[in-house]
């Protein structure tokens, strides 16, 4: 199987598991109360339709595919800032004093974002939006994951009971973490074969990664108001001592 | 340049991290009882034994005996996460995901050992890996009615 068909089939999967965890949600009448997933999903599909259209029409190599492959990825990173952005707001349900700080800092973050990505780059002069939109994506994924990683220790520090959040942002995390990684990657071999590679295995695995953790936190996780009271602890004391406390 | 560097570094580690959160996490699933305690006693595993040296008398770490002993439990609990009440003879992605997770802390626990830093703590989630096989397999074979049938009747419905 060449490196393309199994880029496809990986994609496909993730596609087959995004709208599995929405019907999943659906079904068990979680898609409003769980709104920003819902939206995320759907963003996630219709991107991934996007996706299919552009490679049966121009093929794998067309810079029409690339160009809606990168314009996609841009406003796929931006619906998760959003998805972020409301776990913050989740998380800070009983402190809105804290959240109008945060979603202050939040918007703050965005606006620097795209003003350093349009500063590096001011210097190119060819194929500008293009490297604007790599640069961005870059840039917004790793700030989401620096976020993630924030929103995960604050739920820590605030003890924020809803465990099924701390599963959600975990999957998010590695949504983040992965496709971070992936375009550091790139950017520092300048497209090489190396960085193709984990373009063609990393992204999607990434997502099925996150959508499979979704999965579980959905449909084995007992929202919170339905948590019954603590018996026993699977893996001891143990395993709720080593989760990393900050 | 360096900022690319930093990104990627950055966010590998933070993938193992996330990795195993989720992991940890999975592992403080909640059961209504102790259903490992059965499959302990009826397969004669060790690994309680082992963190109850590790945590509770504080004793001196006995390297290869300890890891002989949390090996050969993971072998028979793995088996029966595969095999006992299990009438598809596959494991969850749940099961997987923490056989791997067991691997890896396996992995740590030597690394840990060669370069003679605390192994207290791989150990122990060894442990609570174990624990929480146990607690699955103890799950579902309660869960299993074995009482209205003969064990050859058991057999031939596999």
């Amino acid at each position: 199987m060449d490196q393309v068909t199994l880029s496809g089939v990986l994609s496909y999967v993730g596609i087959v598991f995004e709208a599995g965890l929405l019907v999943v949600l659906l079904r068990r009448r979680l898609a409003v109360n769980l709104w920003e997933v819902s939206v995320y999903l759907l963003t996630a599909l219709g991107v991934g339709a996007a996706r299919s259209y552009a490679l049966e029409r121009y093929g794998f190599a067309s810079s029409q595919y690339s160009n809606c492959y990168w314009t996609t990825d841009l406003l796929l990173v931006l619906a998760a800032f959003v998805l972020v952005v409301s776990f913050f707001r989740r998380a800070c349900s009983e402190n809105p004093e804290m959240w109008r700080y945060i979603g202050f800092l939040l918007g703050t973050v965005l606006v620097a974002i795209a003003g350093v990505s349009y500063f590096s780059l001011s210097i190119h002069k060819g194929g500008f939006l293009s490297l604007f939109i790599v640069e961005f994506s870059q840039n917004l994924y790793f700030a989401s994951l620096v976020l993630t990683t924030l929103l995960y220790l604050m739920t820590l520090k605030m003890a924020v009971a809803d465990e099924r959040l701390g599963l959600l942002v975990s999957g998010l995390g590695i949504e983040f973490a992965g496709p971070a990684a992936g375009l550091a990657l790139t950017y520092l071999t300048r497209g090489a074969e190396v960085a193709h590679v984990v373009g063609v295995y990393f992204f999607p695995l990434c997502d099925v990664g996150m959508i499979l953790t979704w999965f579980y936190a959905i449909s084995r996780v007992p929202s919170p108001a339905t948590v019954p009271r603590r018996k026993v602890m699977a893996g001891h004391a143990l395993a709720e001592g080593s989760v990393p406390h900050v | 340049m360096f900022l690319a560097a930093l990104i990627l570094t950055l966010s590998m580690a933070m993938l193992f991290f996330y990795l195993q959160t989720i992991c940890l996490r999975i592992l403080r699933r909640e059961f209504d009882r102790d259903y490992s305690l059965p499959i302990v006693n009826a397969n004669r595993l060790e690994f309680p034994a082992v963190r109850k040296a590790v945590e509770e008398f504080n004793a001196p770490i006995d390297y290869a005996r300890f890891c002989m002993m949390l090996k050969c439990d993971f072998l028979a609990l793995s088996y029966l996460l595969r095999n006992a009440a299990n009438e598809n003879r596959r494991l969850s992605l749940q099961d997987r995901l923490l056989i791997v997770y067991f691997h890896l802390t396996y992995f740590a626990l030597r690394v840990r050992h060669l370069l003679r830093l605390n192994e207290k703590l791989p150990i122990l989630r060894l442990t609570s890996i174990l624990h929480f096989f146990g607690n699955v397999i103890g799950l579902r074979v309660t869960a299993t009615r074995f009482r209205d049938i003969s064990a050859s009747d058991y057999l031939l419905t596999l």
